[in-house]
Order: C-alpha cells, then structure tokens, then sequence
C-alpha cells in the first residue's frame, strides 16, 4: 500500500526530515537529498505506516548516519574547524519554519555535534531535540539501547558546559574557535609557566648565579697564580 | 600579486542583508552579482555575543539564491 498524504502533511513529514538530516549532517544539499530520499521511501513503502512522523525521522537519522560515515574520510581532511552550512531564514524560502525547533540550530551546538560519532549523534539530536524515548531511540538508529543512554547522558552535560541551550558558559579562555571546553585550567596554566620566557629567564639567571660564586672562587686563585 | 590582491579587495561585497543565521543574529554580504560572498553569524547566550563565526567558503554558500527575493517556494 502506498502512503498517500495531503499536500501540508505531506510538506510537514519532508520539513522534518530536513530538520533531522540537517541537525545530522550539518549541510544543506546532503541534508535535502536524505529528506528527499526518505520522503520517497515514504510514498513508495508497501507497508502500513501509522506515524509518517515518526517513520521519516527513522529513516532520516538512518541515513544520515550513513552519509555520515561515508564523509568522515572527508570531513577529518577539511581546513581548519569543520563548521556546518549557515541557514539562512528567508533565503532558503522561510527556512526557520522548514526548520523546527531553531534553539537547537545554532552553529555553536551543530559545532559541538561534530565531536559526536554519527550513532551518538543521532542519539542525542533523537532523545534531546526530538524527544524521543532510549528505546525509541534505538530503534531508530539500529543500535543497542545502552549505548544511547550512556552516550547521551554522558554527552549532554559536555554539550551543556560547551554552551548549549540556556545554560550560561564562561568564555573559554583559551580562545577555542571550535567551542570545545577548553583544558583544565590547572594544566594550561603550569605548561604556560613552564614555558614562559619569564619563568625561563628566572631560571637562567638562578643557574647563572649557582654557577657564577664557583666562577669567582676558581677565578681569583688563577689570576692570584 | 598585489594588483591580484587589489583586485580582489576592489571586488568585495557590495551589499548586504541582515537576517536570521541558524535562529541566530547574521549578516549575509553579497557579491554585486548577488551571489553571497560572505556570512557572518553571531551567537548570542544571554544576551552577549559569544562567538562570532564567518563562513566564506563558497562550497557552503552555493546553496544560497542570489537573493532572499530570488527563493522560490517550491525550494
């Protein structure tokens, strides 16, 4: 049985399906091919499929999983901080509502899913963007529930520190363009000293002043001699 | 090499749009073809600018129309 779905449904399902892959992929054109793939499947499925909703974000997260996969290769040779594709509202012919839920569109938490593997990624965008259950979630990106309950817990207080959603962060120190927490403070700090041209400097002249009293002592006997 | 340069800066953007960058404060400069020549977007948190992003790599613009009146519906 083909699904057949009026026209707003149906814009609504796609929408969603770019909302997925986009989070997924952070880019636009690999993000559009996966909704439009998906919403292919969609229409073409020979199953009954209640939830055209929850059967397109699957398929989606499915997909981007393997696009991701296959443009690991590509993204670890990138330049410099990998940074997904600005969407633009109004450009994009009114990309905020193709879009839902913009709180979690920002670059700075795109920049920060970069750091997940694509199946923790899923995981996450799955449980914390799109509300989903663990089990749920498994389900949809085929991988054991355990997993995404560990990956998830244990990357959303990462995700939160580094700057995600409402909770205030402290500017990182260290100046990272990619809004990666930055190292503890603690050993920033001693590597810093360690290699400061003042603590350098100090040390030099403390050798120098170690060495220079046993100069003098040998010194005087010579020019006595 | 500096007239390469001098070229180059001749040719900036000539116009630009202030618009929403993934939900975010941005500004969009344009080639004076329309074709983008840059995006910069800002990350508010608080209400203080964070982080302050520009992407000029023209393989992740090139899914921009010309101009925002230039989208179609259809997309």
């Amino acid at each position: 049985m083909t699904v057949a779905l009026p026209d707003p449904e149906l814009e609504a399902v796609r929408r969603r399906g770019f909302g997925v892959a986009y989070r997924m992929l952070g880019t636009v054109a690999e993000a559009e091919d996966v909704a439009q793939e998906a919403l292919l499947r969609l229409t073409r499925s020979n199953e009954q499929i209640e939830e055209p909703m929850a059967w397109i974000t699957t398929v989606a997260t499915r997909l981007s999983i393997d696009a991701l996969r296959q443009a690991r290769a590509r993204r670890e040779s990138y330049i410099g901080p990998w940074l997904p594709e600005p969407l633009v509202a109004g450009v994009a012919s009114d990309a905020e509502a193709q879009v839902e839920r913009a709180d979690s569109l920002s670059q700075a938490f795109l920049v920060i899913l970069e750091r997940l593997t694509p199946v923790e990624r899923a995981a996450f965008l799955l449980h914390d963007v799109f509300d989903y259950g663990y089990a749920e979630v498994a389900r949809s990106s085929a991988a054991p529930a355990p997993t995404h309950a560990r990956s998830s817990r244990a990357h959303a207080s990462t995700l939160r520190r580094a700057g995600h959603a409402s909770t205030p962060t402290p500017r990182p120190a260290t100046g990272c363009s990619s809004g990666l927490s930055p190292p503890p403070r603690t050993v920033m700090s001693r590597r810093w000293k360690r290699s400061s041209p003042k603590t350098r400097s100090c040390t030099r002249t403390a050798a120098a002043r170690a060495r220079r009293p046993a100069g003098r002592c040998t010194a005087p006997p010579v020019s006595r001699a | 090499m500096a007239k390469l340069v001098a070229k180059q800066i001749a040719r900036g953007p000539s116009d630009s749009e202030f618009l929403a960058v993934n939900g975010q404060p941005g500004r969009i400069l344009r080639n004076a073809d329309g074709t983008p020549w840059s995006v910069l977007s800002v990350d508010v948190v608080d209400g203080r600018i964070q982080t302050i992003r520009i992407m000029r790599n023209p393989d992740k613009l090139c899914h921009m129309p010309p101009r925002a009146s230039a989208s179609s519906e259809e997309w």
